[in-house]
């Protein structure tokens, strides 16, 4: 037994997620809740549930004393972070630790060392890990930042030194836009991680995202687990995940590889972690951050190598070690996750807040959906509108897609509005099928046919359902005596398509 | 003479029953079976296809719907309401004022234009904070702003005034 009990100090899916890692090794589980997420799937799942009292982030998942206590009275003697929250704050591993509890996750350290982004470039910069031209530092003023810009050249971006998720995040064409997006970007990076440090980067034409999966133990022993290409990102916010990325080979994956895990040990880090790369068209690769915790996309990297990466990273806070070596780890088949976001693809990507009325996933050889959401459940404007996420896998890349495509097809979700007609456009799109495409896909390819104009290659056929579906339904509440034009007592067997 | 007419994201289709049983789309004729399972959703078979809709928002003549991954913004006339909406929209044309309306809940960061100011259309208007994200409001007008009915700081409701554009 690794642990009786563990705290999971976050909410939605990846609560979800680690509940049933924990159920699968035999460990009991704690969830905790804020006000607006008294009903929440994490809440019922869990086999116990502890009140935060309140609404906002600050007075709730990112409130350590109310943490702290929860661990206390429930018993658990470790808290898993999830990813976002508190997951990559040093102070909250340490503040866990001297409460005599286990952290799964890094050293505070580790965290430190690679959780300021200014202070990872540095490391790296000291262990020849190549990475974008940028500040080291945080920039205060704008005066200074346009001076930079105007030495590196437009376009730059401006990212939040504690960041991720495309918070805090601008890009800025000229130094007439400087000063907006400055300002902007830090009060993004102030309401989003607590801190409004901001700093600046080259910006890299058409570059991929390119990032490494390591799991390291506290006895120095490393492994990667291939990489995870997330290049399909909208608004810096990853929406599709795929492994292995379909134009890597082997010369540059051992490279970006060998570049993470020198990454991890120049932070002597444990767990599971993430080293960040952009890599252009040439596969010139350019370390952009590491993320000390798990990420979004983990699942992709479980299907095409067999690991369950939340056990592991249990298995390693428990004191284990890696129970495999890099020869042992293969890479099999191909993975791909698309996020379902409750949110209004034509109106500029808002999220849409609502019950969900019902809920019925996918399902099928090779689907897997990691969901923080059930019928009754409710999508507020407090946390991520991210709903869920389904994850396909098959022998090769192109099996795989037609999965995702039939998978996402028969996801039924009502009461708000979701992306999934997003992402099938997106899988239907040759610069994705071709596998060349950059981060820039949505705002070259997408961006442009909003509003409306890409939902035009729609077939007849299901506009001819919409159509149908809608009117017989006004027709039916209009002669509610008709009994839906039906008429006739319906049976199983009439549903069957004839021939 | 068509018995209703349905939008289908803003594209006019024409639906008539002719018979029980079948439905006429545009000039095409289906076969229909229809089931509900739940209020939201829904087994429709047109002629020898089957197809699982989900009725995700809304109420009886605008609600959007969900088939095969698929959203349609929809919205179902009566010939009589086809009717008024001709009327109506020959009114609409002749005064100038439309009014932009929160797309969801949050709260006003910035607000950056004044009242009396010209916008054009697609135009950044106003930032609106929700889920920890800053969302730029665009006008879809273009026109003089001739009312703020919101101030920087203030939260709002979905669907709440915002802006008043002549």
């Amino acid at each position: 037994m690794y642990f009786n009990k563990i705290l999971i100090a976050n909410r939605g899916e990846i609560a979800v997620r680690i509940i049933r890692a924990a159920r699968e090794l035999g460990i009991g589980s704690v969830a905790v809740y804020s006000d607006p997420d008294k009903s929440a799937l994490h809440v019922k799942y869990a086999d116990e549930s502890y009140p935060l009292n309140g609404i906002s982030a600050a007075d709730t998942y990112l409130n350590i004393p109310k943490l702290l206590e929860i661990a206390k009275i429930s018993g658990a003697e470790a808290v898993h972070p999830g990813y976002g929250f508190l997951s990559e704050r040093a102070h909250f591993i340490t503040a866990v630790e001297d409460a005599g509890l286990v952290f799964i996750g890094p050293s505070a350290n580790s965290v430190e060392m690679m959780g300021s982004k200014t202070g990872a470039r540095q490391i790296m910069k000291q262990n020849g890990v190549p990475f974008v031209p940028g500040t080291t530092e945080p920039v205060e003023a704008v005066e200074e930042a346009t001076a930079f810009a105007s030495k590196i050249g437009y376009p730059i971006l401006i990212k939040a030194s504690a960041g991720g998720g495309g918070k805090g995040m601008k890009k800025v064409y000229n130094s007439d836009e400087m000063e907006e997006a400055f300002f902007s970007a830090k009060r993004e990076a102030l309401s989003a991680f607590g801190d409004s440090a901001v700093y600046i980067e080259k910006f890299i034409e058409n570059p991929k995202h390119i990032e490494v999966q390591i799991l390291g133990d506290k006895f120095g022993n490393y492994v990667h687990v291939f990489e995870r290409e997330c290049s399909v990102q909208r608004r810096h916010q990853k929406i599709i995940e795929e492994s292995p990325s379909p134009v890597m080979d082997g010369n540059t994956r051992k490279k970006i590889t060998e570049t993470a895990l020198n990454a991890a040990k120049a932070c002597n880090y444990y767990n599971a972690g993430t080293i960040e790369l952009l890599m252009d068209e040439k596969k010139n690769f350019y370390f952009l951050e590491m993320n000390t915790r798990l990420q979004v996309e983990h699942p992709v990297t479980e299907l095409i190598s067999g690991i369950d990466l939340v056990k592991e990273q249990i298995k390693i806070a428990a004191g284990e070690k890696l129970s495999f070596s890099q020869k042992d780890i293969k890479l099999s088949g191909h993975a791909i996750e698309c996020r379902i976001y409750a949110e209004d693809p034509d109106n500029n990507f808002l999220p849409s807040t609502g019950r969900i009325t019902f809920h019925r996933l996918p399902t099928g050889p090779g689907v897997r959906v990691d969901e923080g959401i059930e019928a009754g459940s409710d999508v507020t404007m407090h946390y991520d509108p991210m709903l869920s996420k389904v994850i396909v896998y098959g022998s090769d890349r192109h099996s795989a897609i037609e999965r995702m495509k039939i998978a996402l097809a028969s996801y039924s979700i009502t009461g708000v509005q979701t992306n999934l007609s997003v992402l099938l456009w997106l899988l239907n799109n040759d610069s994705f099928l071709s596998g060349k495409y950059s981060i820039n896909l949505l705002d070259n390819e997408f961006f442009p046919l909003v509003p409306g104009k890409w939902k035009e290659c729609i077939c007849d056929e299901i506009e001819d359902a919409a159509t149908a579906f809608v009117a017989i339904l006004r027709d039916h509440s209009r002669n509610s005596s008709n009994n839906l034009r039906l008429n006739e007592v319906m049976t199983e067997n009439n549903w069957c398509n004839e021939e | 003479m068509p018995d209703y007419f349905v939008d289908l994201n803003k594209k006019e289709k024409s639906v008539r029953f002719t018979a029980p049983g079948e439905i006429e789309i545009d000039g095409r004729s289906y076969h229909y079976r229809i089931e509900e399972i739940n209020e939201n959703y829904y087994l429709l078979r047109l002629n020898n296809r089957v197809y699982k809709v989900n009725k995700v928002l809304g109420d009886k003549s605008n609600s959007l719907i969900l088939i095969e991954g698929k959203y349609f913004e929809t919205e179902v006339r009566t010939n009589l309401e086809q009717k008024a909406r001709q009327v109506l929209s020959n009114v609409k044309q002749k005064s100038h004022h439309s009014l932009i309306k929160s797309p969801m809940p949050g709260m006003v960061l910035k607000i950056k234009k004044n009242a009396g100011d010209e916008v054009a259309q697609g135009e950044s208007i106003m930032i609106l904070e929700a889920m920890k994200m800053e969302n730029d409001i665009k006008s879809p007008f273009s026109g003089i702003i001739k009312d703020i009915y919101v101030d920087e700081g203030s939260a709002v409701e979905k669907g709440a005034k915002l802006f008043l554009i002549g």
